[in-house]
């Protein structure tokens, strides 16, 4: 008899870490079921919230009569209504994330990101959605069912990283309304997905990045070597001795480019290396602090 | 081997290093690593210059190097040459009249040749140099009847000396002579000093007066007694009177059977008829008296020195033959007519004399043995009688040190002896042919990852 193991079992300590953290909405929510997030909806639940005098068009029903009767004046009891706020956690598995060759550390580690915020997201009684464009895409609807975290492990497990399938397509399939975590290094089509994620953004949506940065590629090997982009065959480059303060400048002036363009678009940018402890950049990503202190590049 | 420009040789050293630098240098597609960062990489060449632990293209360097080595080693010029001898000797021999016993020559020069020593003959003519190639059997001139320069002598010596020096690495100069003044000229000293080492002196003892060949051989008449003669009672009276020998023939008006000087022995053959006049002359009808008869003696052959005079009551009964390129007067009688010739011959000559000598002590007279030994000057001239130099004299030369001096070999060396150099260009161009289709087939094949 063989016991088929657990596609989280490799990632417990790393849920347990995040387990009990919550990832409030940074805005009303406009969804309708009962959640935990603010919603955007004055309703009748029974949290109160405030007073606001009438105005025709009104429900009478929501009059406070009893204000009414004492004091003459019309005035309607507004209460907040909680709901849910569906996330979206779209992981780029272009080849670029295959890196380095052989550990595939930037996959490895924005899988386990990924997962540890749909935990987190599941946690919160949030429906969490996968999207994993690529080759063989993988898509998973947003749900709350007990479980959601084990198929989304066992999905991302599954996707081996390849090609370089662009990921704003992607962000197309998102509702408006939902929070989106794009986890990507950003080397494929990151314009167009700073685009989108401005739209949405403005439309009131919700959008984290997180960028992934493998430790090999702020400190590559030495020596003469011919850098090959997996993504683009022809970008061959000699990367000697010479030209690697050449190279480190231009990648590190490109990720600062990069986080200050996602931050002044509205969304949420942390940036990780692969050597990082995964519970503290999530807990990064969902601290409802000041972002400017959340992550900066190396 | 020698190179006679080991400069590109060297410098085809230096081209062969370069070019393993070069190889270890060798610009090439460096080791592929994928970045996915890569853009961000400056762009550059592909293909970087590396330095590599061993050479690339091995076949290719190999052929190179060889070939250039090939090309210095042609324009070095090797020539192929003998090994040489620790010491070679220029032996300069005395084959001048100088010398008094030809046996003490050979002794000396069996002791001191050997194989491939150079054997200088002098005298006062050019004689044949003779390479030694078996010391017991060296074949040498007759001796000369005259005495040469020595300064001519040294001079062949030191350019010998110069030949020698590329069979040998040092070479000395051998000196075998008696050393006597009538060879040593106002040249000599300078000749000397050219040579920068010292000149190994084996002196000979000098011929002289004294020596054992000076004998005067009187052939009388039959019956007739040395002591009755008075040439005879003379030449015994007076000794060692010449250089060499001289056979005075008394015997009849034809005076005697000798036909000439020899050449081997350089004897001295005097036909002087006891009475009468010699062959060939013409008796003089009226018969008178003169007192004195000159003969000159000639030293060197170069300058009368002094003359001998016979003072007396001669009768004079002849008339000598006339003069012409083959007879010449060697003695006169004191009104200028000739009293003795010398005629040519085949190797020699011979002298008549037409002189009756008178009763008394004339034979016995200092004079007498004087004019003697002017009749025994050599054919051709030559010396009478000779001067050994003396030892202070030569003392500076033979002091001077080391007598072997160390030779370089000379560059002149015939090149006709260096076959090697269209070898080495021949097999150079072979190579770069070789290296030209190697390059090319691999220029043909991909090229391998890097």
């Amino acid at each position: 008899m063989t016991v088929s193991k657990s596609p989280i079992a490799s990632h417990g300590a790393l849920l347990d870490a995040v387990r009990g953290l919550r990832w409030p909405a940074t805005r009303r929510v406009s969804g309708g079921l009962p959640g935990a997030h603010r919603s955007r909806m004055r309703g009748t639940s029974s949290e109160f919230s405030e007073y606001r005098p009438y105005r025709q068009g009104d429900d009478p029903r929501r009059l406070d009569w009893k204000l009414l009767a004492r004091s003459d004046r019309a005035y309607i009891r507004l209460a907040d209504d909680h709901s849910v706020l569906a996330t979206y956690v779209l992981v780029d598995a272009s080849a670029s994330m295959a890196f380095p060759a052989g550990s595939n550390a930037k996959w490895e580690v924005a899988q386990r990101i990924a997962l540890a915020l749909c935990s987190v997201v599941h946690a919160t009684g949030d429906p969490v959605a996968l999207l994993v464009p690529g080759p063989r895409p993988v898509r998973l609807a947003p749900r709350t069912r007990s479980g959601t975290v084990s198929d989304i492990a066992r999905s991302l497990q599954s996707v081996t990283p390849d090609g370089s399938t662009p990921l704003s397509p992607s962000l197309d399939m998102v509702p408006r309304g939902a929070r989106v975590v794009i986890v990507s290094d950003f080397l494929g089509d990151a314009g167009n997905l700073l685009s989108r994620a401005r739209e949405r953004v403005a439309s009131g949506g919700e959008v984290h990045a997180i960028h992934v940065v493998a430790r090999e590629e702020l400190d590559p090997p030495r020596g003469a070597r011919l850098t090959r982009d997996p993504e683009q065959d022809s970008v061959r480059r000699p990367l000697s001795d010479a030209s690697r303060a050449a190279y480190l400048d231009a990648f590190g002036q490109w990720r600062a480019e990069l986080m200050a363009d996602w931050r002044a678009a509205g969304a949420g940018f942390t940036a990780l290396v692969t050597d990082e402890p995964l519970d503290r950049v999530v807990r990064r990503v969902v601290a409802p602090v000041d972002r400017s202190m959340s992550g900066s590049p190396t | 081997m020698r190179l006679l420009a080991p400069i590109f040789l060297a410098l085809a050293g230096l081209a062969a290093a370069i070019t393993v630098v070069l190889h270890l240098l060798a610009v090439r597609r460096p080791q592929e690593y994928t970045l996915p960062t890569a853009r961000f990489v400056p762009a550059g060449a592909v293909r970087a210059t590396s330095m590599a632990r061993t050479p690339t293209d091995i076949l290719l360097l190999l052929l190179r190097i060889a070939t250039l080595l090939l090309i210095g080693a042609a324009l070095a010029r090797p020539i192929l040459q003998p090994e040489r001898s620790d010491l070679g000797r220029v032996l300069l021999v005395d084959r001048s009249a100088a010398v008094a016993n030809d046996n003490e020559v050979m002794e000396r020069l069996s002791a001191l040749a050997r194989e491939g020593d150079l054997v200088l003959q002098f005298a006062d003519s050019a004689l044949p140099v003779v390479t030694v190639s078996d010391p017991a059997g060296i074949q040498l001139a007759p001796v000369s009847a005259t005495v040469g320069s020595l300064t001519t002598a040294l001079l062949s010596g030191q350019r010998a000396a110069a030949v020698l020096g590329d069979s040998a690495e040092r070479v000395e100069i051998v000196l075998i002579s008696p050393l006597v003044q009538e060879q040593w000229d106002a040249g000599t000293q300078e000749a000397l000093e050219l040579w920068p080492g010292a000149i190994r002196l084996e002196r000979l003892r000098a011929a002289t007066t004294d020596s054992a060949r000076s004998v005067v051989m009187v052939q009388l008449p039959d019956g007739e007694g040395a002591g009755s003669d008075p040439v005879a009672a003379g030449a015994a009276l007076a000794g060692k009177v010449a250089l060499f020998p001289i056979v005075i023939a008394r015997t009849g008006e034809n005076g005697g059977s000798a036909s000439g000087t020899s050449s081997a022995t350089r004897s001295i053959l005097v036909r002087w008829p006891v009475s009468g006049v010699p062959n060939g002359w013409t008796v003089r009808e009226v018969r008178d008296t003169v007192s004195a008869v000159v003969a000159y003696d000639f030293a060197s052959g170069n300058a009368v020195r002094a003359a001998s005079t016979l003072a007396g009551p001669f009768e004079r009964s002849g008339v000598a033959p006339d003069l012409d390129g083959d007879t010449r007067a060697i003695a006169w009688w004191s009104d200028g007519e000739v009293a003795a010739v010398q005629r040519s011959v085949s190797e020699g000559c011979v002298r008549e004399v037409g002189i009756a000598l008178p009763d008394g002590d004339l034979a016995l007279r200092p004079s007498f043995a004087r004019f003697l030994a002017a009749l025994s000057v050599p054919c051709d001239g030559g010396v009478a009688s000779l001067t050994p130099v003396a030892d202070s004299l030569l003392q500076p030369f033979t002091n001077r040190g080391e007598t072997a001096v160390p030779f370089e070999r000379s560059s002149a060396t015939d090149l006709s002896a260096a076959p090697l150099v269209p070898w080495l260009l021949a097999g150079a161009l072979a190579l770069l042919g070789a290296e030209w289709v190697v390059r090319r087939r691999q220029r043909g094949m991909p090229e391998a990852a890097a």
